[in-house]
């Protein structure tokens, strides 16, 4: 088989067309990030371990724009009681649909996100910020125990991404000992697999 | 052409060095919630370029959303060109991330083939389409309900998508049934390379506007920004730089897809007649992709 000259250009071509098909089949015409926003946790302690964890969303500027100018017409920062409900049942309908875009994980097991309490909407510059709080209670011991945490938006409409340097606060955990990290998990690859997220992982135990 | 094309199949190698870079990882002990940082390698190289894209997409955002403020506030020139760039910025990496019709656009080519002005042609009729359906959308809603509100814009955005998608499929079944005809009429099942067609611009046409008729999100939120700041004029420039950006990345994947596809069918001319037929199945694969890609997403849509 004579390829004849120029076969290494050919080949050249050859490959760069493979790697264009290998990018262009990861691709598809369904939704990708119009609205970006970053994301903190706030764990809350109590005596006996965890009650649950404060999520703290912060939108970007054009989307922020858009929502505080149709829904917070009052004066002042933060959004009024009516208006968090109006937001939440027009602009937010969908989120307990996918709980809130939120993960929590405890020793492994997947925590179910059905309800939030004390939903809040502020403005933080020109941003709009949102906080609620996931009721997660966990029992600490002198075992350790381990809470991963991601917020993510499977079909990458919005792109959440974590607030650094602090992805982590902790409220009211001087009875425990405590180890925070933050880590890609290939495992929790979203978007079809496209996307593999920061997760922030807590673990937590009881001194002796 | 074929110097440009190996250029830039060696520039992908630093690329795939560049977005496999080790990722920071933090960690914590004791309730001070003292933070340390450690490297460790991680991610993959698609992740590794989606995750870059989105970054650049986010960045440019924030940029474009200071640049039309201070044009708002002050009505600076120098800030309106800088508003322009970003947005020309902003589409050239949007359509190179997720979506956008590349996988069409190239499976087009990939079963047709067609010449560079077809690429362009496809590739900035399809971007100009998508941008210019966002900016008839806002418009739209302004006139029917009075009011330039994103709920109202995405109610009627939504209600767009069967269409689009319906389009596509049709396209999809227009070129079976013309590569099934050309079989059966026992038509030449190779062409010699570069293949040289007579333009096909109602399929092109039908393709790119069935594609793009979904309004861009992401044009609709800049464009609403600019007019709920009182710059509507700032906001179509915008929308046109945008679609320019869009065009030029989706015109460059749909060139490097005929670059390709000339590549594999000169293979297959040198190599052996058994192959030869190699055309037909890239005619065939390429109009059942299409096909079933709309079909797909069609019926998810209602």
């Amino acid at each position: 088989m004579a390829l004849g000259s120029g076969s290494g250009l050919f080949w050249a071509r050859a490959c760069l067309g493979l790697f264009l098909c290998q990018l262009c089949c990861l691709t598809c015409v369904l939704a990708h990030p119009h609205v970006f926003a970053d994301y903190s946790f706030d764990a809350v302690f109590d005596a006996g371990g965890l009650k649950g964890v404060e999520v703290s969303w912060t939108f970007d500027e054009m989307f922020s724009a858009e929502i505080i100018r149709e829904f917070h017409t009052s004066q002042g920062k933060t959004f009024t009681p009516a208006e968090t409900e109006e937001l939440l049942t027009v602009a937010f309908a969908e989120l307990p649909q996918v709980e809130y875009f939120t993960l929590l994980m405890v020793d492994g097991t997947a925590r179910p996100v059905k309800q939030i309490r004390d939903f809040s909407a502020f403005i933080k510059g020109k941003k709009l910020c949102c906080k609620f709080f996931v009721p997660c209670t966990v029992r600490g011991d002198s075992k350790p125990r381990r809470l991963d945490m991601l917020v993510r938006d499977d079909e990458f409409f919005i792109d959440f991404q974590l607030l650094v340097p602090r992805p982590l606060s902790l409220q009211d955990s001087r009875d425990f000992r405590t180890h925070m990290s933050v880590k890609k998990d290939h495992g929790l690859a979203y978007y079809s697999g496209r996307v593999i997220p920061s997760v922030v992982t807590l673990s937590f135990w009881r001194e002796k | 052409m074929s110097r440009a094309f190996l250029l830039a199949f060696f520039a992908c190698i630093p690329l795939v060095c560049f977005f496999s870079e080790a990722e920071p990882s933090y960690l914590g002990r004791g309730s001070s919630g003292e933070m340390k940082v450690q490297h460790s390698v991680t991610g993959s190289f698609y992740s590794g370029i989606m995750e870059k894209i989105t970054m650049i997409q986010k960045n440019f955002r924030e940029w474009m959303s200071e640049y039309a403020r201070e044009v708002s506030e002050a009505k600076s020139f120098r800030a309106a060109g800088r508003f322009l760039i970003f947005c020309f910025g902003y589409g050239v990496v949007h359509a190179a991330g997720p979506g956008h019709g590349k996988i069409l656009i190239s499976t087009y080519f990939i079963g047709k083939g067609g010449t560079i002005k077809q690429a362009l042609f496809l590739g900035n009729l399809f971007s100009f389409t998508h941008v210019g359906s966002a900016v008839a959308l806002v418009g739209g809603v302004a006139i029917l309900f009075n009011s330039f509100s994103m709920s109202s814009i995405s109610s009627v955005s939504d209600k767009l998508l069967p269409l689009s998608y319906f389009l596509v499929f049709l396209v999809g079944v227009s070129l079976l049934v013309q590569t099934a005809l050309n079989m059966r009429r026992g038509e030449p099942q190779v062409c010699s390379i570069p293949t040289v067609r007579k333009p096909d611009k109602a399929t092109i046409a039908a393709l790119a506007i069935g594609a793009g008729i979904i309004p861009c999100p992401g044009a609709t939120l800049i464009l609403l920004f600019t007019v709920n700041l009182g710059i509507p004029g700032l906001g179509l420039a915008g929308m046109v730089a945008l679609a320019l950006g869009m065009g030029l990345t989706t015109s460059m994947v749909a060139c490097l897809t005929l670059g390709f596809r000339g590549s594999v069918l000169s293979l297959a001319e040198r190599l052996s007649a058994t192959i030869r037929p190699l055309q037909t199945a890239f005619s065939i694969v390429g109009a059942f992709v299409i096909t079933t890609f709309g079909l797909l997403l069609f019926v998810g849509s209602i």
